[in-house]
């Protein structure tokens, strides 16, 4: 257990407010008991519901470095972990051998710290600041099932094995954030070292106060009527809900074109900032936007 | 007098024997962090409660529901005695307040209105989902060929999964 800046859930849900991340207060409970149990988070949900910035607004609250880790498919241990550097390792060789060094001392030196390209696992392990960084691996769920199996380790006991120079241990352990959108299953092994935490599109209220949070520009009956219709547009069956990303980018769009209210011609000129489909897009003024803005404005 | 806190623990280990017979992963490597959980929140919330429980043993959004059901149906403990664990050779008194409910329970505690009268035997029951498979399609309602529409994108192949490069389940036609 560290010694943190947050005592309480009620630290943590003033904290995350003071850094104007609007949350329930069941996920302030989760990163409480993250903190205070050391275990790693995994954050699922879909794609623009602010998993990412709990690790950006995690970092800040504790005051720390935050180590962020992208996945992709085809990420392995030398791009997640750590790497070689070769080149440098062979113009150290040929300079031990001009130099006459034995076999077993070139070798011993061209295995060492000197030559280890520290990627950002690895980076967060090895941390030497006043307090641990918070790691931030991304969409987990875009790495291959392989790469799951490196983290194993790590999520574990906080700890990487490097074959030629031993198990680098961290002194502090950091904390984890891991994001996924669910494209594809986790592997249990790896939720199994986790805490587990769904976040959901907010509710039309909670939107409300997110969007005067982060635009705070924002005259109050436009973000009471985009939360409105962004809740609207989430009941429709498209092949991307719009989530808190959209919903912003949205509000700002709109601030920029100078509008203080919604009107249709208002939102026909906008949607492509709520909805990122061409068939969504279709299918949004199919279902009659009109209809949408009449609910969002008379709600 | 016993000891409230063992009690505490005896119970939550029941609770944990339940959530294993419900098909979770309740093993000790999970109620250990879990009951660790239970002495840093205030167990008088209840929103706290059901968040600890959901970070421990949920591995998928769906799974929320169920703990949550059997959070209640072992908070209510109206469940009657009798049904603890063969394996146990403590007596009631000895083991305080404890509280055990079977899986097949927490089926019937499923229904709030069944609940009451909840018996370990058959409940008359209604499936929705079995009407539907039982009816013709030109018999259907619009609001009964939606709900279909929605238990079709629900079902599963019992297939394996299998790698491919697809980052995204397709989504049904658009003139669904």
């Amino acid at each position: 257990m560290q010694d943190l800046p947050v005592a309480s859930i009620e630290d943590v849900e003033r904290a995350l407010q003071a850094h104007r991340y609007i949350a329930d207060r069941s996920l302030a409970t989760t990163i409480f008991l993250a903190l205070t149990l050391d275990k790693p988070l995994l954050l699922e949900g879909e794609a623009g519901v602010g998993k990412t910035e709990v690790g950006k607004v995690l970092a800040e609250i504790l005051d720390t470095r935050l180590i962020r880790l992208q996945c992709y498919e085809g990420i392995d241990v030398n791009n997640a972990v750590y790497e070689w550097a070769y080149a440098k390792q062979m113009l150290h060789i040929r300079l031990l051998e001009s130099a006459g060094a034995k076999r077993d001392e070139t070798e011993r030196e061209i295995y060492s710290h000197q030559f280890l390209v520290k990627r950002p696992l690895l980076q967060a392990i090895e941390s030497e600041g006043a307090r641990p960084p918070v790691l931030l691996i991304d969409e987990i769920d875009r790495a291959d099932d392989e790469f799951e199996a490196f983290l194993l380790e790590l999520l574990s006991d906080f700890q990487i094995s490097i074959p030629e120079i031993g198990t680098i241990k961290a002194d502090k352990p950091p904390a984890v954030i891991i994001t996924s959108n669910r494209t594809r299953e986790i592997h249990d092994a790896l939720k199994r070292r986790c805490l587990y935490f769904w976040i959901d599109y907010p509710s039309v209220e909670r939107e409300y106060e997110i969007i005067t949070a982060r635009v705070p520009d924002v005259p109050a009956k436009l973000a009471r009527q985009v939360s409105a219709f962004i809740g609207e547009v989430r009941r429709l069956d498209l092949y991307k809900l719009p989530g808190i990303a959209e919903t912003l980018d949205w509000t700002r769009s709109l601030i920029a074109l100078g509008e203080t209210e919604l009107s249709e011609a208002a939102v026909q000129a906008t949607l492509g900032a709520v909805v990122k489909y061409q068939e969504d897009l279709e299918r949004l003024r199919g279902a009659g936007s009109r209809e949408l803005l009449a609910r969002a404005v008379n709600a | 007098m016993p000891d409230p806190g063992a009690i505490l623990t005896r119970n939550w280990l029941h609770f944990g024997r339940i959530l294993r017979g419900l098909g979770f992963d309740a093993g000790p490597a999970r109620m250990l962090p879990f009951l660790t959980a239970l002495t840093v929140i205030d167990l008088r919330r209840a929103d706290d409660l059901r968040t600890a429980l959901h970070v421990h043993f949920a591995r998928r959004r769906d799974e929320l529901a169920i703990l949550d059901r059997a959070l209640a149906a072992f908070l209510r403990g109206h469940v009657p005695e009798g049904e603890l664990p063969s394996s146990s050779s403590t007596t009631s008194s000895e083991r305080g307040a404890t509280i055990t409910i079977t899986g097949r329970q927490l089926k019937v505690l499923d229904d709030e209105s069944l609940a009451e009268g909840a018996e370990e035997q058959e409940v008359a029951s209604y499936s929705q989902a079995e009407v539907l498979r039982e009816k013709d399609f030109d018999t259907l309602s619009e609001a009964e060929m939606a709900e279909v529409r929605r238990l079709i994108r629900l079902m599963r192949l019992p297939a394996g999964l299998t790698r491919s490069r697809r980052a995204r389940a397709a989504q049904p036609a658009l003139w669904w």
